[in-house]
């Protein structure tokens, strides 16, 4: 029913499993500046510093990494909203890296993203009918059925058609991001970036997206490529997952061999210091959490070797000077780490 | 009386006892309902939360009792006993005695509740020095522990630091020193940790209970994250549109919660520690306007036990056990149904 009226996307679907997503070597830094009039730059926040993954169709893989990780830095490069420093991108089957503003048009009616802020995503001035009809009416593709895939979208949401003529302040935080699903929805995509979809809303709204967002998938078969701190959504919501620590992918795997056995001490830390509410589980594992000592370094000048050893209690001389490579482990799971040992931390 | 755990009977004097606490603000829109007779008691050295969502009157509780509510904001009903007196009754003068002094408070962002022209032990030595006939230099090497006590290295040095050289945990850090300078018998944290990575986060939380467990400082945590209340409180209140719906130990809350909005929270949170379940179980529908409450429990609307008598009378806060008291008309029922199902197991 949704697709009615609407042509296919630029590139033709892929079997379920294929790859749909690819990228290599990403890199993104923003340089600092100084002074106002002779601007100088006086050095460079290496966000993301060589990041490779790629994702399948049908699938969600989630990005997980606290403030300055660079994972929000990360999905604005694989939709090209910023451009990368170096790198390249693929995107079923096609390298996306290097295209026209005119070519990325239409790759970008097949991804889409729906962002953390449903208070400032959504411009307060429009309808809501205008806020979906507007993704349509920019790929030509309002015409005739544009009054009835406007309200296709919000039904698809769960949000009352009827309210179409509203404008985004009508509705409360949940609804907002339900308003954002639907605009990134309208031009039926097959790969959809969520940037922290849930984390400012309430717990028990929060539910209520998540399932929404599974169900979304179930029916339409999309990739998700999922941006996220929060370890219980995470696990909830993604098949796989990629751990990123200031700029570089420390792990990857199924939401299995992460959460079961996480090879790199900083998964362990974050999942260790992550509560659980069970308060006979928290005091015990109250007892084993890796606390970790001191911060995040900053972005501008990474510590060398490997960028966890200033924080990590297992680092050696080794550790300092030379950085660990991402390898595979076996059965895809990846780590970046020179002394690797599962432990169970949950 | 510090070594007491989760429920039981409670012994001794509340340090805080408040009784039918009532905050309206009044709007342009009308007479929110923030905070809608809450009452609740915190013995010394105790740890209990204040759990709820936004909009549940959490924030406004502690508010109400640092008498920190602003216009269009106005306590309208309620006692605040203190060591045995009621905060709403003293003047100004004597409130100021109390807060910092007596009671303190940490906010959620740091950033905002530091000054940012001040350095950070400028900030710390002025609490000192307006509670505590000491000198400055005193001061200053008492903020100087302070700043050691709570972990923050070099601590001689980054004492002349502004704000914005710190880290959102080290800014945290220096609040809680500066709440602490006082040696306040009560510290009402509010979201402390909200703003901060989940690594942060456990060093902040470690440090509070900690500094809690030494020096005997009763803690009111207001959150909304479940995860950390089961390892930190001893005892919680849930609050929904400005009431409490349910209060006692951590284990009553966690393990025999009797109130369905109890239920729906725990349901709806994706478990970082349990193997994926098929679906969350969410609560439907959203949070109810606060200036136009629903007649009878606040919760009816959403609740799928709702009987007749949920739309007509707000149900009262009253005990199941010792420890443990809900309001929902239906506690009692679901208290039977599960003594029953216990019973033929």
């Amino acid at each position: 029913m949704v697709e009615a009226g609407l042509r296919e996307g630029p590139y033709p679907r892929t079997e379920r499993g294929e790859e749909i997503l690819r990228v290599e070597g990403l890199v993104k830094h923003f340089p600092v500046t100084r002074g106002t009039f002779f601007k100088k730059v006086a050095g460079l926040v290496r966000a993301v510093d060589g990041v490779s993954f790629s994702v399948r169709e049908g699938e969600t893989l989630a990005l997980v990494g606290e403030t300055g990780s660079g994972k929000t830095t990360v999905a604005r490069c694989v939709l090209r909203l910023i451009e990368p420093t170096a790198g390249r991108i693929w995107f079923m089957g096609h390298e996306i890296t290097g295209l026209s503003r005119k070519e990325l048009r239409q790759v970008r009616r097949s991804m889409q993203i729906v962002f953390q802020d449903p208070y400032a995503s959504l411009n307060p001035r429009m309808t809501v009918r205008s806020i979906l009809a507007e993704p349509l009416v920019v790929h030509g593709l309002y015409g005739r059925d544009g009054v009835k895939r406007v309200e296709e979208l919000l039904e698809l949401v769960g949000l009352n058609p009827e309210h179409a003529n509203r404008y985004p302040h009508e509705f409360s935080g949940g609804q907002r991001q339900r308003i954002g699903i639907a605009r990134a929805l309208a031009l039926n995509p097959r790969l959809l970036v969520l940037d922290e979809p849930v984390s400012a809303l309430d717990v028990s709204i929060q539910a209520q997206i998540v399932n929404l967002l599974e169900d979304l998938q179930a029916r339409f078969g999309m990739t998700y490529l999922l941006i996220a701190h929060d370890l219980g959504v995470v696990r909830h919501v993604a098949e796989r997952v990629a751990v990123i620590y200031l700029g570089k992918l420390v792990e990857v795997g199924t939401r299995e061999q992460v959460y079961e056995t996480p090879l790199h001490p900083y998964t362990q830390a974050l999942l260790s210091a992550a509560p659980v509410p069970d308060p006979q589980k928290e005091r015990e594992r109250k007892k084993k959490r890796i606390i970790l000592a001191g911060e995040v370094p900053s972005p501008l000048s990474p510590p060398p070797g490997c960028r966890f050893h200033t924080r990590c209690w297992k680092a050696e001389a080794l550790c300092k000077q030379v950085e660990p490579p991402l390898v595979d482990t076996g059965e895809g799971h990846l780590v970046a780490c020179h002394f690797p040992e599962a432990r169970e931390v949950l | 009386m510090r070594d007491r755990k989760g429920g039981g009977a409670v012994p001794g004097e509340p340090l805080l006892d408040v009784r039918g606490l009532a905050t309206y603000f009044w709007t342009e829109d009308g007479v929110v309902k923030a905070v809608d007779g809450v009452s609740f008691q915190v013995f010394p050295g105790e740890r209990f939360a204040i759990v709820g969502e936004s909009g549940s009157g959490k924030s406004v509780t502690a508010l109400s009792v640092m008498r920190l509510v602003d216009r269009p904001g106005k306590i309208v009903a309620g006692e605040v006993f203190f060591e045995g007196r009621n905060l709403l009754e003293l003047d100004e003068e004597e409130m100021q005695g109390v807060r910092g002094a007596k009671i303190a408070m940490v906010f959620q962002d740091p950033m905002t509740s530091l000054n940012p022209v001040f350095t950070v032990g400028h900030q710390i030595m002025e609490a000192i020095l307006l509670h505590q006939k000491v000198s400055k230099a005193e001061a200053r090497d008492r903020a100087i522990e302070l700043l050691k006590e709570v972990g923050i290295p070099r601590a001689e040095e980054r004492i002349d630091d502004y704000p914005h050289q710190f880290s959102g945990g080290m800014r945290q850090r220096a609040m809680i020193a500066m709440a602490l300078s006082c040696q306040p018998r009560l510290l009402i944290a509010d979201e402390p940790t909200t703003a901060l990575d989940v690594t942060i986060q456990a060093q902040i939380l470690e440090l509070i209970l900690g500094l809690s467990e030494e020096r005997g400082t009763a803690v009111i945590l207001i959150t909304h994250d479940l995860g950390i209340v089961a390892g930190f409180a001893e005892r919680l209140m849930v609050m929904y549109a400005g009431k409490v719906v349910e209060s006692g130990s951590v284990e009553d809350i966690y393990y025999h919660s009797l109130h369905p909005y109890t239920w729906g929270l725990m349901g709806s949170l994706s478990r970082l520690d349990m193997k994926r379940k098929d679906r969350l179980e969410p609560i439907p529908g959203t949070p109810p306007s606060l200036i136009f409450l629903p007649p009878g429990c606040p919760f009816h609307p959403r609740c799928r036990y709702r009987v007749e008598q949920c739309r007509v009378e707000t149900p009262r806060l009253l005990p199941y056990t010792d420890s443990h008291w809900v309001s929902c008309h239906l506690a009692g029922e679901f208290l039977e149904a599960r003594a029953g199902k216990e019973g033929a197991v």
